[in-house]
Formats: structure tokens, C-alpha cells, sequence
């Protein structure tokens, strides 16, 4: 293997550990340490069922981002092909061998764990489509030819997620291809026609009722949550009301009454950041978002560093999916999103998509401390 | 190895060398084509850190924005805290939900809660030991440990009178009385599935509770549902579970004429008043929410076609003996007459190589028809949220088309099949069910001729005269049906060896009918009073006879004399019709003579 490494590029492991980006891994842990105190609280003062868990999780997730760290970028890059391929054909088996839960399948057991496609889906799409631009030449970029791989390496997995169905993670993996395909370079004339085309879909997925009753509802419902308020609505205005009630700030660490009456579901995950604001008010909640911010914005710095194209999409993807989660989630408990059931990333409940974003992490950080490696434009040299 | 030489051979061509990073040593023989790297992936990389640029400016607008609304949430602006008035919890009272003839099914109760602000509270440890002096059932020591914290406690979400005197005589600080709305359902378990159940801060979440709130300010929210007959319908399927140790039975009652279901059991059951104290299993709907194989019910389907397509009448014969090979497929019969059967044999005997038969002249196409006429290949339009959609086979070549044709390949809901089944029996209408009263499907959807319904009724008679449902008899009300027993698929994808679902489909009066009934028993094991077999003739057949003679007096059914019941079987019109029907004939015939060829029922077995 250490062939693969040109001489005078290998580093000890003790060199790149110190090669890692510290600032960045603050960060992440003080957004996991909001989370284990806000999971205390929701537990109304328990390291259990949650707290302590979320914790050695993102130990143990953090771990992991090392890891993958450590492993040089252009490994992962010869691995990118067979990574995407692999999370697609596992999509496709699950409505065949998938667990059914809460009325979508989604699941599949794989030796005794149960994991979802659909999330091991936003990392393979992420190192796919980079992958596929990193060996495109510049004037191939905005070939209308060349556009189509990207689109079906798009398409596949969200429509297999959309018919799961499981709304929310389709349009923010789409979300994620596009941003990936516009950093790459995208001319601005294909893709202003790639947006008209996709509200014309929309508009027709709701024309046409291909989304299910539910879906249109919670749309409609955050056209106008009072369109329902003791249904739907009822979470939002709820939400809001907490939120407000948090003050400039908040009531004070296990203080928080709309919580601690349970006047919301999910508090542990979807609403978490809602029980977050009531607790520390504004200024807690400010706070909590510039955080996530500086995580946002460390990882374009490195996007913009690093030296190698596969490198910087990488980061780009993974970044993007990080922001989307943050503004979904945040957006929805504000009331600026529909409520989709999306996880404020690192703070809400939940193993799976905190490896998710770990992971995706862990290629951001292999990119930064690799940022100096030459690299072959085609990945196939590498065997 | 290979790779290092490999690349040793041509780095610098391929090198990616931007503008920036050119300090590192780099071949100046090949200068050309590095200028030519340099400008394409140059060019990438530029456009592409314009466009991560970009992508941080919109970052950084869009949490400037989320920031100015988490301003106005906090501070209260946006001018929306009326809203928050607004909707306090429960304010608007839900609708009432009421059976057909206006019992109580759910109802909203007022009820007063305890909550105690523990900051407010002088002695924790006297206020939680004089709580607990009058409520028993809480628990003093961690209600005490709260209120030291200072936290705001719900102690109770629901006091009665007495109870909410005895706490309000203590005169402690900081306690609290919330005057609260409950969900409340009076009759149980009684239909629970259809009523659905609610959860506090969520509303309704299942079953007519999670649709009633399109009642509100519209009055009582009237369900379709008959709670005698509901009653009667669960007594029957709990005694014939319990008597052949089924794991699970459902069942349902439908009006052939309006689709309304009048009675709808799932067992095992809960209670919606406090549904969290049942496993999830008891609260599934397995009437309208788990897909089986319903087996030879099916047989009905595909002789109604047959007869429908012009392709055989009652007394068409088919070759039933020994077995039947399609593609590669045996196909033989439980029953086993081994010998040639007219169709209406057929379906008493209920032979699958018959079946098969009759299936393949029809075609795929031809069933396909059929099948998606009787609302079998889509999810039911029904009020509740706990339906499915039909799980229909991959490809449908001949071996499919053999084995739908008695129930087997094609998984659909019970109350699937029994709206398909009140289509064959009510001269020949399809219409989609409904949990509501008075919302009557107007036209419905001519699927059957009534001629052809008519011959089905007799056929489906014989059935439990001279064929496999014997004990499906409930005397004066002459009822026809089906049986089915199918094999239970495992979770594997194949079929479990000894495990079955025994159903009985059925309709009375069956000369002109007016309710349809399904009776099901998930894996009925075999008792020593019925020789070993828990097939359907011996459980869900019988339960549906004790059924049909307990509630048809409610359903307003009445006993005919034979007489009457098998003129109307043989001309297909009900007997009132009928009589008038015979005036006009006599008239008739009086007149010109010659128009009438009587009535006559072909094939063995008069009712």
C-alpha cells in the first residue's frame, strides 16, 4: 500500500494528528456538549435515556472522524465510486428486505444493526459526485453531455427515498447535488433552467398527487400554521410560544415549562432546539447559531484551501449537508420551514445521523490535513 | 510495484499545479504542458472558490435572516401574539363522535389538573407528604426531590371533585389548578380501532379521532358503525379465538347497498382511554391495515369474470382431476373431488385446479380488469389513516394468473376484500367503504351485471347447502358466502407449513342481500371436537351462522319462508320486487303467453 504514497509525502501518525484542524473539533464538541445539556434537561434532570448516550456517541463518533481522517484523501477518492454504488444498491433492496417503521420503510438490519440507506446515501452521494468532477476537464463542465451522469447520480437515490417515502431527506439530498454541481461550475444559464425545471416538478408532484396527504399538509401547514392549530399547527405555535417565552435570557437550565409539561413531541430531536432557546433565551440560541456558523465557515475555509478538486467538492457537499440540517431545523422550530423532521445536527437524539455528519467531517479533515498533496486528475492511476 | 512505476512515468503532465502553489519543484523540460494544466484546472479551481464564495455569502444571509426571526420570536414581534392567545390548548372543543344511531363513541370531558411551581413552595417535604396524604398513588419522595429543585410539576393531569376539595383544604402555596379538556371514550374497547385514540398535545392520532377535527363546529362527527352489532361481532370472534387458540380474528359488517361499515373488529384490542398500556400489535387495525393472503375468496372473483366475460355459465365443466401443471408450477386441490366439476362446483368445493382454469380463459389482462374494478390494486379511500395498498406480484405471467385466481400472489386488506365481495353479491355495484353515516357513494361503479350477480348467489348459496360452509347456515336468513383458508406467509417471503388464516365471506338475506360480513381467525389451531381441522368451515363459518342469528334481528332482517327465498333466488330480484314482477307476468301472459322462460336454477343443488 505504501507504494501509493509518493516519497516524501508520508507523514507519521503523530505528525498528522497535529496536522488535524483543532479549532474545528471545538467547535463540533461544544455544539455535542449543548446537546448532552439539553438532553439532560428534556430528561427533566436524567443522564438517562439520552444524555449520557448522546455523549460516548459522539465520542465514539468523534473517533471515527479521526479515523477517516487519517487515511489520505486520494484513498478515499479511488474509494468514492464503490462507496456511492454500494449506498444505492442498498437503497434499492430496501422496500424488498427493508424493516417497516411508522409506515415507511427504511430501514434494513445488517448483522444485528439496523441502518438506514438513506443516510449512509448522503455521504456516498457527496464523494460520488465529487469524484465525478474531479476528473472533468473545464470545458466539459457545462457540457449538456456531461451533465447527465450527475443528474441520474442525483435522481437515483432521491427518487428511491422520495417513494420510501421520506420527504425531507430527498429534497435535502437534492439540495446537496445541486450545490455540489453549481460549486463545480455549472454555467449560470443550465442551472437557472435546472431551478425552473424542478419548481415545474414541484408543482406537478402536488398537481398530480404524488405526494402523500401528509406531505402536502405539512406544507400547506407551514404556508399557514393557523390553518390548523390544534393539529399540525399545533406544534409550531407551540414551538414558537416556548421559543418566545426563552426571553432575551431564558428561563434558566431546567427551568423550561412548555418543555418540561411536554407540550411538544420529539422533543429529544426535532424540537430540541426550541427547548434549547426557552432555556437560555436569545441570547443562548444567538449563541448556539454563530457556533454552528464558525463550524460552516471553517469548513469553506478549508474548501477554499485545499488544493485538490475532489478535495474541495468534498468539503463543499458535507458542508452544505451540515447547513441544510442546521436550516431546516432551526427554521422549522422558527416557523421559516415546513415541519419535515429534520435533526439539529450533533444536539438532537439520535446515532445515526450524528455518523453521518462525523463521518462526512472526517473527510473534511482528511482534505485539510492532506490540503498540500498533488494529485492526478484521474483517479484511476490509482488503482 | 506496478503503481509506482506507473506514475514515476508520467507525473508531470498530469500534475494539477495551480498558480498559487507553484513553489515545488517541477520539471522545467516540461514547461508547455504544464502551462496547459495549469490553465484548465486553474480555471476550475478558480471558478470554483468564486462559487464557495458565493455559497458563504448566502450562508451568512440566511443566518442573518434566522437571526432576525429568532429576535422577533423572543421578543414578540411579527404582531402574531395574538396567535399565541389564540390557541391555547384545546380551544375549541373537539366534535363528538356518535355511532349511526347517535350512541357516544368519543366525547370531550372537562377535567381540573394539579400542578404545583415549586419555587413557590415553602416546605417541599410537608407539601409532598400532604399531597401524597390525599392522593396515595403519588410518589411522596420524588415529588419532594422535584420541589427542592424548584421545578414546576404536573402532579396530576386529571383530579376528580373530592380529590381537587381534599388539596385545595391543605392551603399549600404554589399549588395549582388547570382547568384541562380530556379525551374521553365511554364504550372502551368497543370499536376502538375505528374510533382511533388521541394523545395529549398531539390530538387524535389514529382512527376517526385523528380525521374529527374536519367536524369541528359542524355537530356530532355520525360514524357509520352499528355498537349492538359491533358488540355482537367481537363477542363472536373473541369466543371462536378463544375456543381454537387463534393468535389474532377481525372481522367486518358492510352495508352492500351504501358501503358504509357498520361494524369493524380487530382483536386483540385496547382501550382508548389509556391506549399506552397495550403493546403496539393490539393497537394495529388488522382489518384495514395488514395485507394477507385471503385465499379462496378469490374463487368468487374469478367465476364472477368468467360468467361476466361470456366465457362459461353455472354448469360449464372443468377438468379437476389429479393435479394441474402450469409453467412450472403444480397446482393441486385441498379438497381433492378428483373428478370433472361444473363451475358452480367449482367454487363449493372450492377447487384451485378449477379455479386455475377458469382463470387462464379469462387471461391476465382480463382478471387485471376485473381485479382493479373491484378496488384491489389501490388503497382504499376510507376515512381512516390506517390503510394500505394491495401488494400485487412482480410480474403477472401464467402462474400468477393461476394462483390469484384462488387468493394466493396478491396480499390485500380484509375490508379489500369484502368491498370487493359486496360488488359480486349486490348485483354487481362497486363501492368504495366508508366509516361515516349518510355520505352515501352515489353511483358506485357497474362492475357485474345483475344477471351475473344473480348466478353468483346461487352459486355462492350451494356453497353452504351442498359445498364447504355447512356450518354457515343460519336458518330463514339463507346466507351465501365463501370460505378460504390460506396458507400464512412467513416473514421469510415463503409460507409457513402449519400456519393458516381461516375466513369466511358471506351475505345475507342471500337472495337479496343486504349486509356483507367477513369473519377471519388468524392460525386457528385444531381442536378435538372438529376431528383435527381448523380449516374455515370449522371455525369462522360457524362463528359467522352465530353472528348472522344474533344480529340480523338488529340489522332489521327478517326470516322468509323457502318458498319466497327461492323464487328470488331464481329470478335475482328481491321478494317484493318479485311479487310485483309475477302481477305483470300473469298480466302478460294472459295477453300474448310465450315471453316467460321460467326461472331455472341449472346445476346441482337447489337451495
Amino acid at each position: 500500500m505504501s507504494s501509493i504514497i509518493l516519497p516524501g509525502r508520508r507523514r507519521g501518525v503523530r505528525d498528522k494528528l497535529s496536522r488535524l484542524h483543532w479549532p474545528l473539533i471545538i467547535l463540533l464538541t461544544m455544539i455535542a456538549g449543548a446537546g448532552v445539556v439539553t438532553l439532560y434537561s428534556v430528561a427533566e434532570g436524567n443522564w438517562e435515556p439520552w444524555a449520557l448516550k448522546h455523549g460516548m456517541r459522539y465520542v465514539a463518533a468523534l473517533g471515527l472522524m479521526v479515523g477517516i481522517a487519517m487515511v489520505p484523501i486520494r484513498y478515499w477518492m479511488a474509494l468514492a465510486y464503490p462507496i456511492y454504488f454500494a449506498a444505492l444498491i442498498a437503497l434499492a433492496l430496501t422496500p424488498f428486505i427493508g424493516e417497516v417503521n411508522m409506515g415507511a420503510r427504511r430501514w434494513i438490519e445488517f448483522g444485528g444493526l439496523q441502518f438506514q440507506p438513506s443516510e449512509a446515501m448522503k455521504i456516498g452521494l457527496v464523494l460520488g459526485l465529487a469524484r465525478y468532477y474531479h476528473g472533468l476537464r473545464a470545458e466539459q463542465v457545462s457540457h449538456i453531455l456531461y451533465l447527465i451522469p450527475p443528474v441520474l447520480m442525483v435522481g437515483a437515490p432521491v427518487g428511491l427515498i422520495f417513494i420510501q417515502p421520506d420527504l425531507g431527506t430527498a429534497l435535502l439530498l437534492g439540495a446537496t447535488g445541486a450545490i455540489i454541481i453549481f460549486v463545480a461550475g455549472l454555467s449560470w444559464r443550465i442551472g437557472l433552467a435546472g431551478v425552473l425545471g424542478g419548481v415545474a416538478a414541484a408543482y406537478g408532484a402536488y398537481r398530480f398527487d404524488i405526494l402523500k396527504e401528509y406531505q402536502v399538509n405539512r406544507i400547506l401547514t407551514f404556508l399557514d400554521p393557523e390553518r390548523d392549530p390544534l393539529g399540525q399547527g399545533y406544534h409550531l405555535l407551540q414551538s414558537k410560544i416556548a421559543l418566545g417565552s426563552g426571553g432575551l435570557d431564558g428561563k434558566g437550565f431546567m427551568e423550561g415549562t412548555q418543555s418540561q409539561l411536554k407540550f411538544l413531541p420529539e422533543m429529544q430531536t426535532d424540537f430540541i432546539f426550541t427547548i434549547f432557546g426557552e432555556e437560555f433565551g436569545f441570547v443562548g440560541a444567538i449563541g448556539l447559531l454563530l457556533v454552528y456558523l464558525a463550524i460552516i465557515f471553517t469548513g469553506l475555509s478549508i474548501a477554499m484551501s485545499t488544493k485538490l478538486h475532489f478535495a474541495r467538492l468534498t468539503t463543499i457537499g458535507v458542508v452544505a449537508t451540515f447547513t441544510l440540517y442546521v436550516l431546516i431545523n432551526t427554521g422549522m422550530v422558527m416557523g421559516l420551514a415546513p415541519v419535515v423532521g429534520v435533526p439539529l445536527p450533533l444536539v438532537s437524539y439520535g446515532g445515526t445521523v450524528m455518523l453521518t455528519i462525523m463521518a462526512g467531517f472526517g473527510f473534511v479533515m482528511s482534505a485539510h490535513v492532506h490540503r498540500d498533496q498533488d494529485m492526478y486528475r484521474s483517479g484511476d492511476s490509482l488503482g | 510495484m506496478f503503481q509506482r512505476k506507473h506514475k514515476r512515468a508520467k507525473p508531470q503532465a498530469y500534475v494539477i499545479a495551480e498558480a498559487d502553489a507553484d513553489e515545488e519543484a517541477r520539471g522545467a523540460d516540461a514547461g508547455a504542458l504544464k502551462v496547459r494544466a495549469l490553465g484548465a484546472r486553474g480555471r476550475i479551481a478558480e471558478r470554483a472558490r468564486m462559487r464557495v464564495m458565493m455559497c458563504a455569502s448566502v450562508f451568512v444571509f440566511v443566518f442573518a435572516a434566522l437571526g432576525v426571526r429568532l429576535a422577533f420570536v423572543s421578543f414578540g414581534g411579527l404582531g402574531s401574539s395574538q396567535t399565541y392567545a389564540a390557541a391555547p390548548r384545546a380551544a375549541a372543543p373537539r366534535a363528538e363522535i356518535v355511532d349511526r344511531n347517535g350512541a357516544l363513541l368519543a366525547a370531550d370531558l372537562p377535567v381540573i389538573a394539579l400542578e404545583v411551581a415549586g419555587r413557590d413552595v415553602w416546605d417541599p417535604e410537608e407539601a409532598a407528604r400532604k399531597l401524597a396524604g390525599v392522593l396515595p398513588d403519588i410518589d411522596a419522595a420524588e415529588l419532594q426531590a422535584k420541589l427542592e429543585d424548584g421545578r414546576y410539576v404536573e402532579v396530576r393531569a386529571d383530579l376528580t371533585p373530592a380529590e381537587r376539595q381534599a388539596v385545595f383544604d391543605l392551603g399549600l402555596p404554589g399549588v395549582r389548578f388547570a382547568a384541562r379538556v380530556k379525551r374521553f371514550f365511554p364504550q372502551g374497547d368497543l370499536a376502538a380501532h375505528t374510533v382511533g385514540h388521541d394523545e395529549p398535545g398531539k390530538g387524535g392520532v389514529m382512527g376517526l379521532e385523528k380525521v374529527v377535527n374536519r367536524f369541528r363546529g359542524k355537530g356530532p362527527m355520525q360514524a357509520s358503525l352499528d355498537i349492538r352489532v359491533q358488540q355482537i361481532l367481537e363477542e363472536e370472534l373473541a369466543d371462536t379465538m378463544e375456543a381454537f387458540e387463534a393468535e389474532a380474528a377481525w372481522g367486518a359488517v358492510m352495508d352492500v347497498k351504501t358501503g358504509e361499515v357498520v361494524a369493524l373488529a380487530s382483536l386483540p384490542d385496547f382501550d382508548p382511554n389509556a391506549p399506552g398500556a397495550y403493546p403496539a400489535d393490539s393497537r394495529r387495525n388488522r382489518a384495514t391495515y395488514d395485507r394477507y393472503e385471503l385465499g379462496s375468496a378469490f374463487k368468487s372473483f374469478t367465476a364472477a369474470a368468467v360468467i361476466e366475460d361470456g366465457l362459461g355459465d353455472e354448469t360449464t365443466t372443468y377438468d379437476a382431476r389429479g393435479s394441474f401443471k402450469v409453467a412450472d408450477r403444480r397446482i393441486t386441490d385441498f379438497h381433492g373431488e378428483n373428478r370433472i366439476l361444473t363451475l358452480s362446483e367449482v367454487v363449493q368445493h372450492s377447487s384451485n385446479i378449477g379455479a386455475a382454469r377458469m382463470a387462464l380463459d379469462l387471461g391476465a389482462k382480463e382478471q387485471q380488469r376485473f381485479l382493479e374494478a373491484l378496488g384491489l390494486f389501490a388503497p382504499l379511500p376510507i376515512e381512516l389513516a390506517e390503510n394500505r395498498a394491495p401488494e400485487l406480484p412482480y410480474q403477472w405471467g401464467p402462474v400468477e394468473t393461476a394462483t390469484i385466481s384462488y387468493g394466493h400472489g396478491i396480499a390485500v386488506t380484509p375490508l379489500h376484500l369484502l368491498a370487493a365481495y359486496c360488488a359480486v353479491v349486490n348485483g354487481g355495484v362497486y363501492r368504495a367503504p366508508t366509516f361515516l353515516a349518510g355520505t352515501k357513494d352515489e353511483e358506485g361503479r357497474q362492475v357485474f351485471s345483475p344477471e351475473t350477480s344473480a348466478a353468483m348467489r346461487r352459486i355462492l348459496r350451494r356453497v353452504v347447502t351442498d359445498g364447504t360452509a355447512s356450518y354457515a347456515e343460519a336458518p330463514g336468513y339463507y346466507p351465501i358466502g365463501k370460505t378460504a383458508t390460506a396458507d400464512k406467509q412467513s416473514a421469510s417471503g415463503g409460507y409457513q407449513d402449519n400456519a393458516r388464516i381461516a375466513s369466511f365471506v358471506g351475505a345475507v338475506p342471500g337472495y337479496a342481500p343486504r349486509y356483507a360480513i367477513l369473519i377471519s381467525f388468524d392460525n386457528p389451531q385444531p381442536q378435538e371436537g372438529t376431528y383435527g381441522y381448523a380449516t374455515a368451515g370449522w371455525n369462522a363459518a360457524p362463528a359467522f351462522s352465530r353472528f348472522v342469528e344474533r344480529a340480523a334481528p338488529l340489522l332489521g332482517l327478517s326470516t322468509v319462508n323457502e318458498a319466497t327465498a327461492l323464487a328470488s333466488f331464481v329470478s335475482g330480484e328481491p321478494p317484493a320486487l318479485q311479487r310485483q314482477a309475477k302481477l305483470s307476468r300473469k298480466a302478460g301472459s294472459e295477453a300474448g303467453r310465450g315471453k316467460i322462460s321460467g326461472g331455472n336454477i341449472s346445476g346441482g343443488g337447489a337451495p
